[in-house]
């Protein structure tokens, strides 16, 4: 089901076609680590989550990492998840990128005071996993103080997961955009969920920020497990 | 709870609006900005109105021209609901 | 040539007004970005600026004037006012050989869009009369020569980001050409208003990700940087010759020693990657204060913050600084005060001053991970406890101008 709310337009549209090739050249021989550990803790989250639902979090500079192995197919994180995507132009483009890829995507229209609410709203009623990134609409690598406050609008689980590429490509000198090398290893690596019990206090925004570097950790420790042989 | 229709809707919106901003009803009806003067966020927003969905059995479908940053506003939005029920 | 000395401050700024506060706010890293207010942030990317709170005209002139008068003029007959005060010059007294020199970037430009407003909505009748005397650069300085009885050379100077700098320079040659004994200096600027900022936010010039972080938005030289923040304000130096201020035993604070300014002849936008004018007025700079790098105790950075600025200063200034680079540290007062254009320059001048007499240097805040190529010796975090007796200035400018200022601590 694709989300009507996201508007795709001509230049737009090609922009993702564009982006959809470039993602094919990217995928194409690369090499992924991690991928049956993560799923099975992806499997073990969701037997022991009962009906609460999850939501999964992750850097911005995972993204197109993120993307890559989504278009390869190879992860799933279920079916019927939903990714979040900004109103940014960027936003955009990957959304219709991941509709391209069959993925389902929300808007989050963040700048506009009350499709704000409209979209939060949304997103604190779907009942699908929702992917969001963590750090995508405030400064990198901290998790935005929103972002709590939707885990505990949804009374999720909040699944850190980290994907990094052994090599990538900075654009722009800026963190926030990592492009993966072709034919590169890519490792992913889901973290412990961060879940405030029922009568607890909500989960903190430190929690999900620790989750998120154990995930990164354990991402990176499989990459240099992974190196490959002279 | 559910609420009749007859009873303005002024009340049940500075409730829920005191409620989630932790403010006292005077404030709330004082108030030009719920954003500026009382760091009302999209979340609180959203909250307030799960609690006045609840509080009418409705649903609160809001678009680009509402405006959710004061007591009017919110009472228009809600009357409108009302009425096209 | 005559020494041309500082004698008063006078400051407006985001982080407080009066060199008093000013100086506080330095040493104890204050940053003065916050959410916009001066107009509607929903529309743009940034809603953050280093905005002047609390200002009350009403303390500097009075209420018709305040009314009548551009915010940016407020701000330099506010600061003019605290710096004639500082430097105990009298005001209104007969002052034929007393001028004004003040840079600004964009004048009274929130003045002229509102002035147009009104014309279109509601027709010509409804304009200020004033409105052809207000609405131009020069009345910033014009306004201070009248509120101080000022009746030496009157001047505005307008170089973009290097107005404040050119100010400063300018006017040391002006009083050592002899066309005056004394000039107010400085610069001012007051460039928050809608359509000015929606052109910046358009530009893609200023963060995007710190709307709701405004402390952690100016980050000079930092890996995560993105760009500048908006600011206003105004910054005023007394100036006199040596013998002047000797005659009326004024207290000295620092030396203007030397000033250089050249252009990369280039680009609006940029300055030409090869640095070479950028260096050559650092150059003149140290030139004309007889000294060389080694001499440094302190740099000013111009430390936008932009992804571009930030490299491209780091180069010029270990071009241009050699073996010095590698110990005189640097930071930007931008990532307090956030970018006041035209006042800019003045405002790091006036930090420069605070620090001297202070016994401090400015930190560069939110310096959490130097960028690689932005290797320098940077004061990142916290102010640094030093005696700084000479000191750098940098400053770069839309039209690939460059400017720079050498000032020298002077005790008496």
């Amino acid at each position: 089901m694709t989300d009507r709310r996201v508007r795709t337009n001509a230049p737009l549209g090609t922009l993702a076609a564009v982006l959809s090739a470039f993602l094919f050249v990217l995928s194409w021989r690369s090499k992924v680590v991690g991928l049956e550990r993560a799923e099975g803790h992806l499997q073990e989250i969701r037997s022991a989550g009962g009906e609460r639902r999850l939501l999964f979090y992750y850097l911005i500079e995972d993204a197109i990492p993120l993307l890559v192995l989504v278009r390869q197919a190879r992860i799933r994180l279920g079916l019927d998840f939903a990714s979040v995507c900004g109103n940014t132009w960027m936003g955009r483009v990957v959304s219709a990128v991941l509709m391209r890829l069959g993925r389902r995507t929300l808007s989050f229209r963040f700048e506009h005071a009350t499709l704000s609410i409209k979209d939060v709203k949304a997103l604190v009623r779907e009942p699908a996993p929702l992917t969001i990134s963590a750090d995508g609409r405030g400064p990198y690598g901290h998790v935005h103080p929103d972002l709590r406050r939707l885990v505990e609008g949804r009374d999720a689980i909040a699944v850190p997961i980290s994907v990094c590429a052994a090599r990538s490509l900075r654009l722009c000198g800026s963190r926030r955009v990592a492009v993966p090398w072709p034919g590169g290893r890519i490792a992913i690596a889901v973290g412990a969920p961060v879940a405030a019990a029922v009568g607890d206090e909500p989960v903190s925004t430190e929690a999900l920020e620790a989750g998120l570097r154990a995930a990164r950790a354990a991402a990176k420790r499989l990459l240099v497990g992974s190196e490959p042989r002279e | 709870m559910k609420t009749q229709e007859s009873v303005d809707p002024t009340d049940v919106v500075v409730r829920a609006l005191a409620t989630e901003l932790k403010a006292s009803e005077e404030e709330i009806r004082a108030a030009r900005s719920l954003k500026t003067d009382l760091n009302m966020d999209s979340i609180a927003a959203v909250n307030v109105a799960f609690m006045i969905e609840d509080e009418y059995d409705v649903e609160i479908d809001i678009d680009e021209n509402d405006k959710f940053d004061s007591v009017e506003a919110i009472v228009a939005i809600v009357r409108r609901v009302l009425e096209a029920r | 040539m005559s020494r041309v000395v500082i004698t008063g401050v006078g400051c407006v700024t985001p982080i407080g007004t009066g060199m008093v506060a000013f100086t506080e706010s330095l040493r104890n890293g204050v940053s003065g970005i916050g959410p916009l207010t001066q107009c509607d942030p929903g529309p743009h990317q940034c809603r953050i600026a280093a905005e002047v709170r609390d200002f009350d005209p009403l303390r500097f002139m009075d209420l018709r004037e305040a009314r009548a008068l551009p915010r940016v003029a407020q701000f330099a007959v506010a600061a003019g006012r605290l710096a004639l005060e500082d430097a105990g010059l009298r005001a209104g007294a007969d002052q034929t050989r007393t001028g004004v020199l003040v840079g600004t970037s964009s004048g009274p430009i929130a003045y002229s869009f509102e002035q147009q407003s009104i014309f279109l909505e509601r027709g010509a009748r409804r304009m200020h009369p004033s409105a052809p005397a207000f609405a131009h650069n020069g009345v910033i300085a014009s306004e201070c020569a009248i509120q101080f009885g000022l009746r030496g050379p009157v001047l505005t100077l307008s170089s973009a980001c290097t107005s404040g700098t050119d100010a400063i320079g300018l006017g040391r040659t002006i009083i050592q050409a002899g066309l005056a004994d004394a000039l107010l200096v400085g610069g001012a600027e007051a460039p928050i208003t809608p359509s000015l900022f929606a052109a910046f936010d358009r530009l893609g010039m200023m963060p995007r990700h710190y709307n709701e972080f405004p402390e952690a938005a100016s980050r000079p030289f930092d890996l995560d940087r993105e760009g500048l923040v908006l600011g206003e304000g105004a910054a005023i130096l007394v100036l006199e010759s040596e013998e002047h201020a000797r005659m009326r035993g004024a207290r000295f604070l620092a030396e203007v020693g030397g000033y250089g300014a050249t252009c990369d002849a280039f680009s609006h936008f940029h300055q030409k990657e090869s640095g070479d004018d950028a260096v050559r007025a650092v150059e003149l700079a140290l030139g004309s204060a007889g000294v060389g790098a080694e001499a440094l105790d302190y740099v000013s950075a111009h430390g936008t913050g932009t992804r571009e600025n930030d490299p491209f200063e780091t180069r010029v200034l270990r071009r241009a600084l050699g073996d010095a680079a590698r110990r005189v540290p640097v930071s930007s007062s931008k990532s307090q005060l956030g970018h006041s254009l035209g006042a800019a320059g003045a405002m790091e001048a006036a930090a420069i001053v605070a620090g001297m007499l202070g016994g401090f240097a400015p930190p560069t805040l939110n310096l959490d991970n130097a960028d690689p190529e932005c290797d320098l010796v940077h004061i990142s975090g916290q102010a640094r406890q030093c005696q700084i007796r000479l000191a750098l200035s940098t400053s770069f400018g839309f039209g690939s101008r460059n400017a720079a200022l050498v000032l020298r601590r002077m005790d008496g």
